[in-house]
């Protein structure tokens, strides 16, 4: 897979050819005891082939449910609908369970926060990979376990023969989501989902992740979906970005725009309550606020409880995702925020 | 510095591993040969990965654990014990629903430290929760609540309320802002430095993330395998670290600039075990510099400026300046307009 040129990916999504996988009206309602609760709202997500999207939001954004929502992993009591939900040309919401299976692993597979908890903590690392080869292919043992320590060679496990015989508590937290990495990839799917992969890590081995995650994708040319909350870590990553608050994807677009001139309040909110971005000593700058309780939402716009901007048609109005410049869509009444609201440019 | 609030000299923590009466010794050493001050009023922040020692430090300061050698200083005296300590010393912890009794409402959360130390009565201790409530920004109805009907950033103000029901002197922050998001993070920052501003209380912050160390506090100690591998004031740290160790970290943290990491100095490995020490400079094994020298002799915590470094090479390196990418002009602007919207709004 060739890296894609800058202008290629400042085109709109849906004119791309032939999109790995698109998502339009995506809605998760589960069944809870005090009635239905809305996790994702109409949420319209496209990914090429190759591509890295970065999807940040705060906690109770509804980002991990996403992800679940795109690997069939939700539990029963969650109910999915959507306008169109395709990976590689396939209807997702119409899929038997079976054939779903099939696609887990080869075709799409998902690397978690916590390394330990997605490993059995009773099996050797090398026979869990191996399985997981097995599952998907018809090859005897022991050609499996070459392959599976050819697949942690690749992650940079040092002497990974020996560590293919190790438990999981026996390998520190970066080995092990090495190793979950090595079992993710090894059938070579063209969608890794990763969600905060890194977020129990330190930050040296954070960055040995990060840059593992980028190399192998583009090795294999495997599309990624990558959720994050650390603006960092999407600045790094990311080709594209989309911002999901309470259920609802507020702004998308190339991380270059989203990083140079975001057109979403949530999202300059983000990013200005990053360290970074306040001087030394000066207060910072918080969001105002909690993330709404998704059963008495706020009417209109979603954000406008916490958004200093919020008047009028914020308080009533639910804005819709609309084109602020190319490749860049915004959910917000007032975008493009510095032409509407003032202030130098 | 001013004479400090607290001082550490030598301190060392051994842990030992062996279960039973007639198992061999296994000694882990947590910390070895710590020397550190706090002065009054000051941010003195502790970095560093998992394993450093500095939850273990910030345990010893707060009396939570004893130091198995070294001296600990408290306004130039030996510090209290128990009930004594905890008066002066407060800490807050990064979970703050496991620090909350669930059974207790919020007033009788904070209320608890101030009746246990006889700074109020069953009479006084409503005003003095009202106060307390005031102090950390939360509507005086909270009082009212339990801990689980609040979100995490309520609960953590919950707990810097109690911490300071004892009017203490020092508070140590143990990764108080870590498992809250960025947006509340910012919140809580804010709070403790208010607070600091108003009540002149020393803060000891315990963190992984650099970036928040950087903009919050006076100094910076980092540390590796239970040593102290440099220390000084933040603002020199920042701009000219010289331990390789604290330059891969700042290197490591990813910046909210696309296109802008800085030449990572990516260390390559783990940190070995605490259990086995790698002879003499205990950074070696993953240091890309490391040389005979640093096989042989362990380097001490030295220096002539502000800033200390235990480093063989440190004198010898290369400067490295640490370049801090701008964020794109409009980017600032809208940063610039939300902040005064916000402003505006706390305001009316």
């Amino acid at each position: 897979m060739k890296h894609m040129p800058q202008d290629t990916m400042l085109t709109t999504d849906i004119t791309r050819p032939d999109p790995l996988l698109v998502a339009q009206g995506l809605t998760v309602t589960f069944a809870t005891d005090q009635g239905p609760l809305r996790a994702l709202d109409a949420v319209d997500l496209t990914l090429a082939p190759g591509e890295t999207l970065a999807v940040v939001g705060e906690s109770g954004s509804g980002k991990s449910v996403l992800s679940l929502a795109l690997m069939g992993l939700l539990p029963g009591t969650a109910r999915i609908e959507a306008d169109s939900l395709t990976f590689e040309g396939r209807d997702l919401t119409a899929i038997t369970e079976r054939d779903f299976r099939a696609l887990r692993g080869t075709g799409m597979s998902m690397i978690f926060q916590e390394p330990a908890t997605a490993l059995n903590p009773v099996r050797r690392i090398g026979d869990q990979i191996v399985e997981a080869i097995r599952l998907h292919e018809d090859i005897p043992v022991r050609k499996a376990r070459t392959r599976a320590i050819e697949a942690l060679a690749a992650t940079g496990i040092p002497a990974p023969a020996e560590r293919a015989e190790a438990f999981p508590h026996q390998l520190s937290g970066g080995m092990r989501q090495r190793a979950l990495i090595a079992m993710a990839l090894v059938h070579r799917p063209r969608l890794l989902i990763a969600d905060e992969p890194t977020t129990a890590l330190d930050v040296t081995v954070q960055a040995q992740i990060l840059d593992l995650i980028r190399d192998l994708a583009r090795e294999t040319g495997t599309a990624t979906l990558f959720i994050t909350h650390d603006m960092g870590v999407v600045a790094e990553m990311a080709d594209r970005v989309a911002v999901l608050y309470a259920g609802r994807l507020v702004e998308t677009a190339p991380s270059a725009a989203l990083f140079s001139s975001p057109e979403h309040p949530y999202t300059v909110g983000l990013l200005g309550s990053m360290p970074q971005m306040n001087a030394r000593g000066e207060p910072m700058l918080p969001i105002q606020g909690t993330v709404p309780d998704p059963r008495v939402m706020p009417p209109g716009c979603h954000f406008h409880p916490r958004c200093p901007f919020a008047a009028g048609a914020c308080l009533t109005d639910r804005p819709a995702l609309r084109q602020v410049r190319p490749g860049q869509m915004s959910a917000c009444h007032n975008a493009p925020l510095i032409e509407t609201l003032g202030g130098a440019t | 510095m001013t004479a400090p609030l607290l001082e550490l000299r030598g301190i060392r923590k051994e842990f030992n591993l062996a279960r039973g009466f007639f198992a061999s010794k296994r000694i882990l050493t947590a910390l070895d040969g710590i020397d550190l001050a706090v002065g009054q009023g000051e941010t003195l922040a502790l970095v560093g990965e998992s394993g450093c020692g500095k939850s273990t430090l910030g345990r010893i300061v707060a009396g939570l654990l004893p130091a198995t050698v070294g001296t600990i200083l408290f306004d130039g005296d030996q510090p209290g014990r128990g009930k004594a300590r905890a008066r002066q010393i407060q800490i807050v912890m990064q979970d703050p629903f496991g620090a909350l009794n669930p059974k207790m409402s919020v007033g009788e959360l904070i209320a608890e430290p101030a009746l246990l130390h006889g700074l109020a009565t069953r009479r006084t201790a409503p005003a003095r929760v009202a106060e307390l409530l005031r102090l950390v920004g939360l509507p005086e109805g909270v009082a009212q609540r339990y801990p689980h009907a609040l979100s995490g950033g309520q609960r953590q103000r919950v707990a810097i309320a109690r911490a300071l029901a004892t009017d203490p002197k020092l508070i140590v922050a143990d990764e108080a802002v870590s498992a809250l998001d960025v947006s509340v993070q910012a919140q809580i920052a804010n709070l403790l430095k208010e607070i600091q501003a108003r009540t002149g209380v020393s803060l000891l912050f315990i963190s992984h993330g650099l970036s928040l160390v950087h903009h919050i506090s006076d100094r910076v100690a980092v540390m590796y395998l239970g040593r102290i591998v440099e220390e000084g004031p933040a603002a020199d740290l920042f701009a000219r670290p010289r331990h390789p160790y604290t330059r891969a970290l700042i290197s490591a943290t990813p910046e909210p600039v696309p296109g802008a990491a800085p030449d990572r100095l990516a260390l390559t490995g783990e940190v070995p075990s605490p259990l086995a020490l790698p002879t003499g400079c205990r950074f070696r094994t993953r240091c890309p510099h490391a040389t005979k020298l640093c096989a042989e002799v362990d380097p001490p915590l030295t220096g002539e400026g502000p800033v200390r470094v235990a480093c063989h090479l440190a004198d010898s390196l290369p400067t490295y300046h640490v370049q801090k990418p701008r964020p794109a002009a409009r980017l600032q602007s809208a940063i610039d307009l939300y902040r005064a919207a916000a402003a505006a709004q706390t305001a009316a």
